[in-house]
């Protein structure tokens, strides 16, 4: 198989690697970037949990080869903390405050697909949260953490000074 | 054992620990450890459902560009991993650690192909020729229990692998003389854990010996089965269990895949890596309830349940699972099936009996969720019969307060509870007295409204001595801790429990801080590594890592406490008795600034006196109970059953961690709800897997459940050293039962088989709005009512 090179930016640093065609792009992140807090949980497409950002939209990592992101950027769970010097993000702290994880293998994915529409959770109700994380699976908590957390994070973030319902405004 | 009135950490909702690295992305699942040169492992399966092997060409895939080695039965040449059980009306089944002649199910590995990368294993599985003769598929339980169109494990001579039948009390008294006697045929769907995380183990050989990380729940039985079949040292074997991302039973078990996996990396010399993908998980690693039951009840007028008579037949598939056997649910599920009622006549026949299909395992629950839609259909049928209202008709049958404990007729003994007290939190919550007429409001303007209720008792952490009568030799029953206190004062706790999510590293931290008298922050729960200390025990199933590991840790702490006082009291010349361990130093009781730290007395005892072990062999099972409450809407158009409200009442003794055991019933219920309306494995005619991706075997999303509501009862529990009952499966009890009574209560229409069907639910709710547009109001309330 001819392999191709490609230079991909993931979290901020260029990544150049020969990869071949068929490589998966979740592969390539776990392996090759040895960023492994990407998780494929079905290879498929279904459970989300192999989400990541590309060019600032959320997609399933194992759905796409790795090709198909060369010259773009690719943010994944560990940029989350990177990025506020290795502080949580708002999300991730509303995800450990309202039990929004488990055995925690599906919650990359779950920050990932949530994170880049906070801005607009705000205006969401429960039904709306909820259809927000469905492209994503957990199996342990129920979701109802999860949707806590996501509601939490969005009230928090377009108001860092509101801390819970029922804080001043 | 700690005072309770002066715990510093048990019972507050104290956020996780395990959550700053999973958020991180900073956790470690099995396939997120590298290892230089490590080799991948594809498995090899079977198409067919049935089939005499009569030739496997691998040539062409050895001859594969980084293919390492393509290996068949016969070049590994292991022992089948045989469940050992010396049950009454059981056969052993061996099952082989790759199929040779005879393929059994859909999936069954038959030769495992190594490579250099995943891709060119898979690559080299599709080159493997299999050239077999098939065989006829035996699919239906019922046809293979008594005219089986092929044996499964000939010499046996049927497909019934195990049979158990009892009876105790006056039945055909019962049946003969009763005001109501009914009989209806009960469906339990085929259902899969699903773990986010599928199967996976790295084995490192080194020296003879193997070093392991897997993703399991019973790292020791893992430990135990290695060294059996691959003839090395125990002490040469480590079990690492790194962050595991869900079990819920299916993990609870030793595979073939991961012997062969060890067997591959001592024979090459070099690491290697088995990761399991979706499909595999689903159609291979294991199922459960699977079960068709016949239900004959015999009831008086004013609802008292008088006798049962139920035959269950447990579709197994083609093998045990390793070390519990195939009888889990076979003896599980009739066990409990008098549920938390009285009942003096009880009859059962049970059956396990195999199939071409995946093996069935433990799920989360095992044969209880299928005991509770039982009972619970009972009920509700003998209130439709009789005309007492179904609270009522349970009222009159629930075990009282006062009797515990109560013997049950089939001999579980119910430690503890006030069953009739969850009864009334959770139609409180749900206000039942005012439901029937928001449910005549809601048919005037042709809305389906339903309330399901159900009540459950569930057994969990049972120990050595009912493992041993069941006749399951390969399970522990025992759990131990091992605690070290070093010069500084912090301690280190490991066991024998690996965490799949349950919150472990801190439940267990907050259980040693108490009973030490340390700062819980000068805990750490270590990850299980089988290595250390030598400890043994059971694994993390059945409910048992509160009462079971937490046994063994306060056993474990206790033991150093009286250390640490008496060599205070020798190093302050004073009496053990003036002594108390709190807060990191050893004090005088009323007089708290005469008090040594707790390193110091480490640092100046003689080396190893603060590092050992106890174990905790839970004497007899303890026994969680609850009852759930759920509203429904059916919508007439889809048949589509959308949950309103879903009330849990609960006891399951100390709380030792409030956010952490509402995760675990939240969890558990939407797992139980999931089994309800959505999910079912199901296998055509043939044999072959129509579910084999998350397309097709329906996992519920967030859209599909409505907040869970809990309420938590905790009588006293006298059994337990920590105070706590179980809490990671009661959940899943209730929603089969509770959603099928909804549903009933909705449609005026028994529902008898889960999970729910659409068409089914569809000219149901056509059938009832027809019948109410027709009929008056009187003439269509509740079924059940």
């Amino acid at each position: 198989m001819t392999r191709i090179r490609i230079t991909v930016t993931i979290n901020g640093a260029v990544v150049e690697r020969a990869v071949d065609p068929r490589m998966l792009l979740s592969d390539f992140i776990r392996h090759e970037a040895r960023l492994t807090g990407t998780h494929v949980g079905c290879e498929h497409g279904v459970c989300g949990s192999c989400t990541v950002q590309v060019d600032g939209s959320p997609v399933r990592s194992c759905l796409l080869f790795a090709v198909q992101v060369d010259g773009r950027e690719v943010r994944t769970v560990e940029a989350l903390a990177a990025e506020r010097d290795g502080a949580l993000h708002p999300l991730q702290e509303a995800f450990h405050a309202e039990q929004g994880l488990q055995c925690g293998f599906c919650t990359p994915g779950f920050l990932m697909s949530v994170e880049p529409v906070l801005d607009r959770v705000e205006e969401m109700d429960d039904a709306q949260i909820r259809a927000l994380i469905s492209g994503n699976l957990c199996r342990c908590t129920g979701y109802e953490g999860i949707v806590c957390a996501v509601r939490e994070a969005a009230r928090k973030m377009a108001s860092p000074s509101r801390s819970r319902p029922g804080g001043a405004s | 054992m700690t005072d309770r009135e002066t715990a510093s950490y048990v019972g507050r909702p104290i956020a996780r620990r395990e959550d700053a690295a999973l958020l991180r992305g900073a956790g470690r699942f099995v396939d997120d450890l590298h290892v230089d040169g490590v080799l991948h492992l594809r498995f090899v399966r079977s198409p067919y459902a049935h089939a005499a092997v009569r030739e496997v060409r691998t040539a062409q895939a050895a001859a594969l560009d980084g293919v390492v080695a393509v290996l068949r039965a016969r070049d590994l040449d292991l022992p089948d991993l045989t469940p050992p059980l010396d049950t009454v009306g059981a056969v052993e089944i061996g099952r082989p650690i790759l199929a040779d002649r005879l393929l059994r199910f859909v999936g069954e590995p038959y030769a495992t192909v190594i490579a250099v990368d995943p891709y060119v294993a898979e690559d080299g599985a599709e080159l493997v020729e299999l050239d077999a003769t098939p065989l006829p598929a035996v699919v239906d339980p019922l046809d293979s229990a008594t005219r089986p169109p092929a044996l499964l494990h000939e010499p046996h001579p049927t497909n019934v692998l195990y049979e158990n039948k009892f009876t105790a009390g006056p039945v055909d008294e019962a049946f003969a003389d009763a005001a109501v006697v009914l009989r209806r045929r009960l469906r339990s769907p085929r259902q899969t854990a699903v773990p986010m995380e599928p199967r996976g183990i790295l084995v490192e050989p080194h020296d003879g010996g193997l070093r392991v990380h897997a993703s399991t729940q019973s790292p020791h039985m893992l430990h135990r089965a290695l060294v059996e079949h691959l003839g090395i040292a125990t002490d040469a074997v480590s079990v690492v269990c790194p962050d595991v991302g869900g079990g819920f039973g299916l993990k609870a078990h030793v595979y073939p895949e991961e012997i062969a996996t060890a067997a591959v990396a001592l024979r090459l010399g070099r690491p290697v890596k088995w990761i399991e993908d979706r499909a595999d998980n689903l159609t291979a690693a294991c199922h459960a309830r699977d079960q068709h039951l016949d239900v004959r009840l015999a009831a008086d007028s004013d609802g008292r349940l008088r006798a049962l008579d139920v035959d269950v037949v447990c579709d197994v598939g083609a093998y045990g699972v390793f070390a519990h056997g195939h009888l889990l649910e076979a003896m599980g599920t009739p066990s409990m099936i008098p549920g938390p009622y009285r009942l003096d006549a009880y009859r059962f026949r049970s059956r396990a009996v195999a199939t071409n299909k995946c093996p069935e395992g433990a799920y989360r629950g095992v044969g209880l969720p299928v005991a509770t839609f039982v009972h619970e259909r009972v009920m509700d049928l003998i209130a439709a019969a009789t005309g007492v209202d179904r609270v009522e008709v349970r009222r009159r049958n629930l075990v009282a307060a006062v009797d515990m404990p109560h013997h049950s007729i089939t001999g579980q003994r119910y430690d503890s509870g006030d069953y009739g007290a969850a009864l009334d939190a959770a139609l409180d919550a749900v206000d039942y007295p005012g439901f029937a007429a928001r449910q005549q409001e809601a048919l005037r303007d042709g809305r389906l409204l339903g309330l399901g209720i159900a009540a459950y008792v569930e057994y969990c952490a049972v120990g050595s001595a009912v493992f041993q009568r069941r006749g399951m030799r390969g399970l522990a029953g025992f759990d131990e801790a091992h605690v070290a206190l070093d010069a500084d004062g912090a301690a280190t706790v490991w066991t024998t429990l690996p965490a799949a999510g349950q919150g472990l590293a801190t439940t267990f931290a907050q259980l040693a801080a108490d009973e030490l008298g340390v700062p819980m922050e000068r805990v750490t729960v270590a990850p299980v590594d089988t290595a250390v200390a030598g400890l043994h025990g059971n694994g993390t199933f059945a409910s048992r890592s509160a009462v079971s590991g937490g046994g063994a840790i306060a056993l474990t702490c206790q033991e150093i406490v009286r250390r640490l006082r008496e060599d205070a009291a020798d190093l302050m010349e004073i009496a053990v008795d003036d002594l108390e361990v709190v807060d990191g130093r050893v004090r005088v009781i009323g007089s708290p600034g005469n008090a040594l730290e707790v390193g110091e007395v480490v640092a100046r005892a003689p080396a190893g006196r603060y590092a050992l072990s106890r174990r905790y062999d839970p004497p007899q099972a303890v026994y969680p109970y609850g009852v759930h409450a759920c509203i429904v809407e059916v919508d007439p158009t889809t048949g589509r059953v959308r949950l309103d409200r879903y009330v849990v009442a609960e006891d399951c003794g100390r709380v030792i961690n409030p956010l952490v055991a509402d995760g675990q019933v939240r969890g558990a219920v939407a797992q139980g709800l999931a089994g309800a309306l959505f999910e079912s494995f199901v296998y055509d005619a043939e044999g072959q897997p129509q579910t084999a991706s998350l397309m097709d075997y329906l996992v519920p999303t967030a859209s599909e459940f409505v907040p869970i509501e809990i309420h938590h009862l905790a009588v006293a529990v006298p059994d337990s050293p920590t105070g706590t009952k179980g809490v990671g499966e009661s959940g899943t009890l209730g929603p089969g039962a509770a959603v099928a009574n909804a549903v009933a209560d909705a449609l005026g229409s028994e529902c008898n088989t889960l999970p729910v069907g659409l068409e089914w639910a569809r000219a149901a709710a056509r059938e009832r709005l027809g019948r109410g547009r027709v009929g008056s109001l009187a003439g269509v309330s509740g079924a059940t009512t």
